[in-house]
């Protein structure tokens, strides 16, 4: 795309360069240049400036007071750290960090296992691979909300599919899934396995597709076996994507909302409640909008700690001080 | 020989299974959408019934789903468009002009990076807060605005990923012809990015159309999108599965289609170039 370009850089000369009048007016031009490069950065500064400055101001306004909006007047008291004292000591905090963890790691975990291995397995010769490539799509695409009540309905001790199925082989008939908390955790995060093994499908299947063939031709004449080829062959050289999809499977994961919402809405008791849903009860269920806010903050701060540097890494950049 | 066979077969069954998996519910639910209301809710599957599209009349019309999708169409659209228009240059600002190196390039890419991983409970209260103190929230102006954020971080992640290969003496030919930077963005790096803005555009236009916690709290009544709308069919006096269920098929088809649709594009948009 470039090959008619780049030759003309080198040989065509600056048309309007009298060396005379131009220095003087140098450091103005630069600095019109720089003006006309600053445009660039004004689109997307007009929404995102905006946003971020609410964000900072309100958010410093909410976390230092201890508004509840079922309690009037309650803005104007003054609580400093406060609020990050009470979510200190707060057992529902922890409950809701716990649950999202095993969430994140379960869920996250399995979609990569069983995602990796499918796409290796439609990586080599499979009738009609073009439509099911099309179908595998449709999960990862279909509307949280929609997922979360199909499954919902699916599960249902009496309606559900999966309990005809499950009766139909002699293991009961009316299992409350979503209604037991020792079961309902589980089904939630089989619903997110459901719905994003199909990204770790994609994105592996196309890596798999794009890679050098050549060391892997090299080890077949050499002989080597199907395990060895995988072992030290395949999966090294796909080991950069899997970083990136574990990477956003885990940033996507730890937001997640809708499932739990439509499926649970947290409960029984609070064993499916995860950070997003306590934050959003918290804030829009009990009005506790300053403590909802203070548990934001917490989270975000927690999340960058945790996966920022790696992010900054695996993309390509640098997050140490930069060379240059 | 009978071993690479054996394999053959065996790999096919497990894919096969797993696309079952993946499938099944969905057939499922467009077949419960379209029993009569006591079928979908029998205990013992209905096989044989006469398809009752009713259901997909009730929740088009009285449970709201035509205003909702109009109301999503317009988000989502708005949102993913605004997000190219303004991801394309800051894009294009932190790898052209900046060198894709430079420390002020980085700083720039790691700021969006920050942006992507903080979860959106954070900014939920602020922003409701403060769009609702000037008349923002109720409508789908607000929710915009906010998709439009979202839009505008993974346009340029995407448009990043596309552009750091790109040789930078292409901008500067084109500066030497006298062209401004706005005029080389449009002749010369637009034309070599149609695939990224694609690709753009349509995770954009899903993330948008699916998105649903701000969705929740920025909308109601006749501003609600998709999600908000069909989880409002959710009912503690029984609910009707086979209209909620018609309102799902109604609300995630124009979707699912359009993502087969355009699914060559998607690879690579979707891991912000972690495939080449």
């Amino acid at each position: 795309m470039t090959t008619t370009a780049s030759p003309a850089t080198s040989t065509r000369p600056a048309p309007m360069t009298p060396k005379g009048p131009r220095s003087r007016s140098r450091g103005q031009q630069a600095s019109r240049r720089r003006l006309a490069q600053a445009t660039l950065a004004l689109p997307a500064a007009v929404i995102i400036v905006p946003l971020l400055v609410i964000l900072a101001v309100q958010g410093f306004d909410l976390v230092t007071h201890n508004e509840n909006l079922t309690r009037p007047g309650s803005g104007d008291q003054w609580v400093g750290f406060g609020n990050f004292l009470r979510a200190f000591s707060d057992p529902s905090l922890l409950a809701s960090i716990r649950v999202t963890v095993i969430y994140v790691v379960a869920g996250v975990g399995l979609e990569m296992l069983i995602g990796v291995s499918i796409a290796l397995m439609l990586n080599g010769r499979v009738p009609g691979k073009g439509v099911l490539r099309a179908l595998i799509l449709i999960p990862m695409v279909l509307t949280p909300v929609v997922a979360g009540l199909m499954w919902r309905l699916l599960l249902d001790p009496t309606a559900g599919f999966v309990n005809y199925l499950l009766g139909v082989i002699g293991l009961g008939s009316e299992h409350a899934f979503l209604s037991d908390t020792a079961t309902a955790l589980p089904a939630v995060i089989l619903v997110e396995i459901w719905q994003n093994t199909p990204f770790v499908i994609i994105i592996v299947l196309a890596a798999l597709e794009s890679l050098d063939p050549s060391p892997r031709e090299a080890a077949q004449v050499d002989g080597v076996t199907g395990g060895q080829m995988l072992r030290y062959i395949t999966l090294p050289m796909l080991a950069p994507v899997l970083a990136v999809v574990l990477l956003l499977r885990i940033i996507d994961a730890v937001k997640t909302f809708a499932l739990v919402t439509t499926m649970t809405q947290g409960g029984p008791g609070t064993s499916t409640m995860t950070i997003s849903n306590y934050v959003y009860q918290t804030g829009f269920q009990t009005f506790d909008i300053g403590y909802s806010t203070t548990l934001g903050l917490i989270v975000s701060a927690a999340m960058l700690i945790l996966l920022f540097p790696t992010a900054g890494r695996l993309m390509g950049l640098r997050t140490r001080k930069a060379k240059r | 020989m009978k071993t690479a066979k054996a394999g053959t077969t065996l790999r096919t069954v497990v894919v096969y299974l797993f696309v079952i998996w993946c499938i099944a519910p969905i057939l499922w639910l467009v077949s419960t959408s379209l029993k009569s209301d006591v079928d979908a809710f029998s205990p013992t599957p209905v096989w044989v019934f006469v398809p009752q599209f009713q259901n997909y009349v009730g929740a088009w019309l009285d449970g709201g789903m035509g205003g909702s999708m109009i109301t999503s169409a317009l988000v989502a659209i708005a949102s993913s468009a605004l997000g190219i228009v303004a991801g394309l240059p800051l894009a294009y600002l932190s790898t052209q002009i900046w060198p894709a190196e430079s420390v002020a390039s980085a700083r720039l890419t790691l700021g969006i990076l920050l942006l992507t991983i903080v979860p959106p409970v954070l900014s939920l209260t602020p922003y409701y807060r403060a769009l609702f103190d000037v008349g923002l929230t109720g409508n789908a102006v607000g929710l915009t605005i906010v998709h439009t954020f979202y839009a505008i971080l993974l346009a340029v992640l995407i448009f990043r990923s596309f552009l750091v290969n790109f040789p930078r003496e292409v901008r500067e030919a084109a500066l030497i012809d006298g062209l401004g930077e706005w005029r080389t963005l449009a002749s010369t790096i637009l034309p070599n990015v149609w695939g990224a803005m694609f690709a753009t555009f349509v995770l954009a236009l899903i993330q948008s159309w699916n998105e649903f916690l701000y969705a929740l709290v920025l909308t109601n009544g006749s501003s609600e999108t998709v999600p908000v709308t069909i989880a409002g069919f959710l009912s503690f006096f029984g609910t009707n599965w086979a209209r909620l269920t018609a309102a799902g098929v109604i609300g995630a088809l124009p979707i699912i289609i359009f993502a087969i649709v355009v699914r060559k594009h998607m690879a690579r948009g979707l891991s912000f170039g972690g495939v080449k």
